[in-house]
């Protein structure tokens, strides 16, 4: 074995006892580190090794068992990144392995790599190949977040009770379905009348993208665009479709227009006649790295798990990942900025004309629909995913949901 | 239990459709001969690789779960020499490749790598990419695999399955020189028949009595073709599904209409990447050579040929060629597009009749009083209570009927 090898076998035993020392550290320091079992680290890349590290450095907040991380970091090791990518990286060492040709040098197999300047695309990837496991492994916690039950449901014996149907983008029902019981309203009923939620176009088809995600979907978000770009929108988002089968149904159906799902709490409790209600601020939800970080592993499952335990998996996922107030925000992707231009000012004037017909209401104001907020990213941030998944990692092998 | 497994690793664009079409089509009376090649469909090695390397793949990869060890367990109950082939397997891992040694148990393994000069395989992966939907423009493509960081997946895939020294010390090097084969493809004026006898001896069959599909071989495009198929490619990526593509662009009109057309020149390097790729190739021999693997063949074939002829842009192509492959293209759809309305008109005719048949059948005077029936049974108890008996009596199937 090589010094080199040695060293690195030694490293990979400083990892897996959970010691945070990055390889140049490491490497230019004199070690008496325990080194690896022969059964580990032989095959681990730069990629792996860093996971390893990463993990270790958040160990202690998730109090993760060192016999346990072990375990972990064994696992890690042993997991080539899924998918395409790069390559497995050799770790950098002090000259590169090279073969002499006529001309000078060719160096054989991927180019080595400091583990510490590893892309967080490839430590993710890395990650996205143990989590599969893992979740399957996981106890599925509490799936989707209950109903809010409302506090004076005594109180309706006494006294007629608003109440409601709610269609239109899945994050933005849940708040003003909050909201609303809140307020004292009650959901369902044949002859209640339906509130169409609208949003800007770019929110709509985000919470769209989130549920698809939840519900198993590996799809990528500007996939997700150019699946919708066309002269079609997810039945969520389509908000004329919805307010014409509503009212077609012979329901009295509002639809309700606002820049945030904030917004709409008060213009549906003014259009059921309630108090003012403020909007509930902590609704467990999905940030747009979270549903990156389920979209990827949705994507692996595809080839290690079985069809019909697919969606149990990205169910624990989702669990896990979701953290109060969270709701995806990313911008529409540039090249869809016509398409998204031309489909909002479709949905205003098919509203504007059922409105005309006088098939339903509509409040608020309709250049929402095209509002693009300048200031979201158009992909989620690799970093924040990968703090994701190695937040998700620990959870998952504490067995415990992570910290709230 | 086998005592053997060959595990023939790519590379791609090296024949090994072909081998695995042999293989395939004569695995019964292989298996009488102590080969086993252990595969229900034909692309069950494919399949089994992408488990192997958790590798998304357009959606098949849904096919694939547990597909690796399922094949494993055949190679290991499989008396004497099994094979197991499939060229995406060269991208392995060294955990990956780890992991499928240790899976065949006790067996003796020998790992085959098939191995092309770099000048004949590169333009031959950028034809391969451009079949597969993508519109990179064939200099870019260049320009992408020679960066030595080799950051971008292109790069990425092309060195994991084509860099011979490298691919064969990850499957190599926990085994004997003597277990690795590496099999050279002749240059293009050797006999026809010379690969196929190189990998015959490798497998230990008789080269004679088992001959290759040729419909198995991937013909290549012409340049003007090539750039066609690009350009097309741009036009329909977000338009056309990947099952409609595979049917109707690579199918149709790469593999059955445009590869091989006369007259086309052939796409090779520009003359500044072959003399890189003639570089490479020295040091690649240089290494191989000392390394005391079972070269099949000879490693001068892998030393690329002089250019022959002058290199001919696909980027910047005879547009008057172009617009010829064009038309051939057009007349290959219009021909598909005459048949499927045909295939359409007969289906709509069958269901017209059928149709009828039905309507025919709901009018007869017993189907109406049965149905009559039927209705009050589900408010009449004893009708209710009768009905029942009657449908146990007929069975399980008459209740789906």
């Amino acid at each position: 074995m090589s010094d080199h090898d040695s060293l690195l076998r030694a490293w990979a035993g400083h990892l897996r006892a959970g010691g945070t020392t990055p390889w140049r550290a490491f490497s230019a320091a004199d070690t008496t580190a325990t080194p690896a079992p022969d059964s580990v680290a032989v095959t681990a890349g730069a990629a792996q090794l860093e996971v390893v590290r990463r993990l270790a450095q958040r160990r202690d907040s998730h109090a993760v068992a060192p016999e346990v991380f072990a375990t972990l970091a064994d696992r890690v090791l042993a997991t080539s990144g899924p998918g395409r990518g790069l390559p497995q990286l050799p770790v950098v060492r002090q000259s590169p392995v090279e073969i002499a040709s006529g001309r000078g040098a060719v160096r054989v197999g991927p180019p080595p790599a400091d583990p510490a300047r590893v892309p967080a695309e490839e430590l993710v990837r890395v990650l996205t190949g143990v989590l599969p496991a893992l979740l399957a492994e996981a106890p599925t916690p509490s799936s989707d977040p209950a109903r809010p039950r409302d506090p004076r449901r005594w109180a309706r014996l006494r006294r007629p009770t608003a109440r409601f149907r709610l269609a239109g983008p899945p994050q933005a029902v849940a708040v003003v379905r909050a909201a609303l019981v809140a307020a004292g309203a009650r959901e369902g009923g044949r002859w209640a009348p339906v509130l169409v939620l609208g949003l800007p176009l770019e929110e709509m088809l985000a919470q769209a993208w989130s549920l698809r995600v939840q519900r198993g979907s590996a799809t990528r978000w500007f996939r997700f665009w150019s699946r919708w770009a066309g002269d079609r929108l997810p039945v969520s988002v389509d908000l004329p479709g919805l307010a014409t089968h509503h009212a077609a149904a012979g329901s009295r159906v509002h639809v309700l227009l606002a820049a945030s799902c904030g917004q709409l709490v008060p213009t549906a409790t003014a259009a059921l006649g309630l108090p003012a209600r403020p909007a509930p601020a902590d609704l467990p939800g999905l940030d747009a790295a979270a549903v990156d970080l389920l979209r990827r592993t949705n994507r692996v499952a595809g080839v290690t798990t079985p069809a019909d335990e697919r969606l149990g998996l990205a169910t624990t996922a989702a669990a896990h990942l979701r953290r109060p107030g969270s709701t995806v925000r990313l911008r529409v992707p540039e090249q869809f900025r016509g398409a998204a231009a031309g489909r909002s000012a479709r949905v205003a004037t098919d509203l504007t004309a059922g409105a005309a017909r006088g098939t339903y209401a509509v409040s608020g104001d309709l250049d929402v629909l095209g509002v693009v907020d300048e200031d979201l990213p158009q992909t989620p941030d690799p970093a924040v995913v990968l703090d994701r998944a190695l937040d998700l990692t620990l959870a998952l092998v504490t067995g415990t949901e992570e910290e709230r | 239990m086998s005592d053997r497994v060959i595990v023939h690793v790519g590379a791609p664009k090296t024949g090994t459709s072909f081998v695995q079409s042999v293989l395939f089509e004569n695995r019964e009376v292989l298996a009488e001969q102590g080969l086993t090649y252990p595969a229900e469909r034909f692309d069950a090695h494919f399949l089994a690789a992408l488990d192997l390397m958790q590798l998304p793949w357009g959606g098949i990869e849904r096919e694939a779960v547990g597909a690796w060890d399922r094949l494993a367990e055949e190679v290991r109950a499989a008396p004497g020499l099994a094979v197991v082939s499939h060229e995406i397997l060269a991208r392995a891992t060294r955990a990956q490749v780890a992991r499928a040694l240790a899976s065949f148990g006790d067996a003796e393994v020998h790992v085959v790598y098939s191995a092309r000069d770099l000048v004949r395989q590169l333009p031959a992966e950028w034809q391969e990419n451009v079949k597969h939907r993508r519109t990179v423009e064939y200099a870019d493509f260049l320009d992408k695999v020679r960066d030595p960081e080799r950051p971008h997946p292109l790069a990425s895939w092309f060195w994991g399955v084509q860099e011979v020294p490298d691919v064969l010390a990850r499957w190599g090097d926990t085994l004997p020189p003597e277990q690795v084969h590496l099999i050279t493809v002749p240059r293009p004026d050797a006999p026809r028949d010379l690969l196929w006898q190189r990998f015959a001896h490798v497998l230990g069959i008789d080269p004679g009595e088992h001959q290759p599909d040729p419909t198995r071989v991937n013909a290549s495009l012409g340049v003007p073709e090539s750039a066609l198929v690009r350009r097309l490619n741009t036009a329909v990526l977000e338009r056309v599904a990947p099952v409609h593509y595979r049917e109707f662009v690579r199918e149709l009109l790469a593999h059955r209409t445009l590869a091989g057309r006369a007259g086309s020149p052939r796409l090779t390097l520009p003359p500044e990447v072959h003399a890189w790729a003639t570089d490479v190739s020295e040091a690649w021999i240089a290494e191989l050579g000392a390394r005391g693997y079972d070269v099949v063949g000879d490693l001068a074939d892998l030393r690329p040929a002089p250019p022959a002829e002058e290199f001919c842009d696909p980027d910047h192509p005879d547009e008057a060629q172009v617009a010829d492959a064009a038309l051939a293209a057009m007349a290959a759809l219009v021909e598909e597009a005459a048949r499927l309305r045909e295939e359409e008109r007969a289906l709509r005719d069958e269901v017209t009749d059928l149709q009828g048949q039905l309507h025919e059948a709901y009018l007869r005077p017993t189907y109406r009083v049965r149905r009559k029936l039927v209705g009050m049974s589900e408010s009449n108890p004893v009708l209710g209570a009768a009905y029942g008996v009657y449908r146990r009596a007929r069975g399980s199937s008459s209740r789906d009927a």
